[in-house]
């Protein structure tokens, strides 16, 4: 069987391959994020306390404050962001961080996210032709 | 994209780098969500320039505020910003910033005033007179107050990051999204069937709201609010959605200015869920704002978004006469248009006569790794009460900290017994 192809638009354009962090409840890079280690504080997400340094963030949406895009790119600074992300809905935010951090990040997919990929997948995001594909761990 | 023949310039250079770089980005994020031209910018709200001394280190500060200066860069638009920056008229130990950071901070502020950005340094820049108008397109950051320009006044504005920048330099944005008719519709239906009668409650069923529209995109209407909403009411409910969610507007049938009736924001868009809120689910959302393991606070929080002059008289109401107890911090947040009324009026007299601290331009919650290493307060507070469900939201996440929230006055009378009680 062939590994999944997951078709969505482009946020911002680059190629990497990684291990898919699946957090299932929408944050924001502000408010809910310690930028210096980063790790996910938001009382209300599953994920709380976990990492998404290095990784290939699959996250439904993302929320709350303006400060998502100069976090997200103090984030790059700190080398502590997600090494592309990949969202059910796009934010204006996080395009304009990951195009400023340089990091692929997509969404608009034809399938859902949640759905198809689970932590520890292995992904490949290509953010130059809006293509993920999705190797099961 | 089309631009127009200006836009173009702009964008090969013609004007200089700094606003080149600045229709780069602004047509990349058009681009990426179909945007068919730029508009006009009519309004920017900028970070707060306390963002930019925590985002950027010394040598960048510095070499921003001369290049600034020495390119003369202006923006071209009405622009201000967000808070916080520490009060810096403010005897220095209540916040207890180092002075290399002030300083640092101040050279922020400095290079935001050579640009023409007002300092306002709020989250509630409409208390300042910077008021839009229905139909104006703006691109501010604030998640709480794109929501009100959009909601409340029916003015135009995604949500805002750097873009907001770029767009007071360049004097365009992309226009999508919340630019556009269909996208101001509504995909979710809130039918309120709890009992909407005070701030706080406008705060619970708002927090609510913004964890049934956690996505980009999301716009609900509310339905069955019989309350009349004060301006610290839309505060508020602002605050309280922007922080559990994704939404960049709310409608309320009846009451917000594009929902006359609720046909008027389901029309194209495809409803796609439809919540009541119960007063049971109401009472949920107060026992979920509010972790606090012992009735025991160090910290009261008021104004998140800023407190307004009404929100100080009743303040100024309920502190007469009494005393803060000793050890607890009370910090209410404001904005000097607001201060200088309070003191003209003898409010603020009465307030730091109680012992509580009126603080410009401040925000507890912001500047958080800065505070935790430079400040005694994160380590010596434990648990807080505010009336504000935005601080609720972030502060636990921020520093651990617990929380009561509470109306105005179980903050204030907890301040000055120590413990918090529900009335």
């Amino acid at each position: 069987m062939g590994n999944l192809i997951l078709k969505g638009k482009i946020g911002n354009k680059g190629y990497v391959e990684g291990e898919a962090f699946v957090v299932r409840q929408s944050f924001g890079f502000w408010g809910t994020v310690d930028q210096h280690r980063g790790v996910i504080t938001d009382r209300w997400n599953e994920a709380r306390g976990k990492s998404f340094i290095g990784k290939i963030l699959v996250v439904p949406s993302t929320k709350g404050s303006s400060a998502n895009w100069v976090m997200l790119r103090l984030c790059g600074r700190l080398r502590t962001n997600p090494k592309a992300i990949l969202s059910n809905r796009g934010d204006p935010l996080i395009v304009g961080a990951s195009i400023e951090i340089d990091i692929p990040y997509m969404y608009d997919f034809d399938k859902d996210l949640l759905s198809e990929i689970e932590t520890g997948d292995f992904i490949k995001a290509d953010g130059n032709n809006g293509v993920v594909e999705i190797v099961k761990k | 994209m089309e631009l127009t023949r200006e836009e173009k310039e702009i964008l090969d250079g013609k004007m200089g780098k700094d606003i080149q770089y600045a229709m780069e980005i602004l047509v990349k994020l058009g681009e990426a969500f179909d945007a068919k031209r730029m508009t006009d910018c009519d309004g920017a709200h900028l970070y707060s320039p306390g963002l930019y001394a925590f985002a950027f280190n010394d040598e960048e500060v510095n070499n921003t505020l001369e290049h600034v200066k020495k390119e003369k860069i202006r923006v071209k638009t009405l622009a201000s910003c967000c808070a916080c920056v520490p009060d810096m008229e403010a005897p220095r130990e209540i916040e207890g910033f180092s002075d290399s950071y002030i300083n640092k901070i101040q050279k922020c502020m400095e290079i935001y005033k050579e640009m023409g950005v007002l300092l306002t340094i709020s989250c509630a820049p409409y208390l300042q007179g910077i008021l839009p108008t229905k139909g104006e397109h703006l691109e501010y950051t604030e998640s709480s107050d794109w929501i009100f320009a959009n909601s409340v006044i029916g003015a135009r504005s995604n949500r805002g990051g750097f873009s907001a920048q770029y767009a007071a330099l360049t004097g365009k944005l992309p226009e999508f999204g919340m630019h556009l008719d269909y996208w101001r519709q509504a995909n979710k239906i809130i039918n309120v069937e709890a009992k909407i009668k005070t701030n706080t409650d406008v705060g619970a069923l708002f927090f609510l709201a913004g964890k049934y529209c956690d996505q980009t995109w999301d716009v609900p209407v509310l339905t069955g609010i019989n309350k009349t909403m004060s301006l610290e009411d839309f505060k508020q409910a602002s605050g309280a959605i922007s922080s559990s969610g994704a939404a960049a507007m709310f409608h309320m049938v009846g009451i917000t200015p594009e929902a006359p009736q609720l046909q008027a924001v389901i029309k194209e868009r495809k409803i796609e869920n439809t919540f009541n809120v119960t007063q049971n689910d109401l009472q949920n959302a107060y026992n979920d704002l509010s972790n606090a393991t012992t009735e025991d606070i160090d910290m009261v929080v008021l104004g998140c978004p800023h407190v307004s002059i009404a929100e100080m008289k009743e303040i100024c109401s309920i502190l007469e006469g009494k005393t803060i107890k000793g050890g607890i911090r009370v910090w209410i947040q404001t904005v000097p248009e607001v201060k200088m009324r309070a003191k003209q009026m003898g409010y603020l007299d009465v307030i730091e006569r109680a012992g509580a601290n009126v603080l410009n331009n401040t925000c507890a919650i912001m500047l958080v790794h800065e505070r935790k290493t430079q400040s005694t307060m994160p380590s010596e507070v434990k648990t807080i009460a505010t009336n504000q469900v935005k601080c609720a939201y972030f502060a636990p996440a921020q520093y651990d900290w617990g929380i009561w929230y509470g109306t105005t006055r179980e903050c204030l009378d907890s301040a000055v017994t120590g413990k918090f009680q529900k009335k």
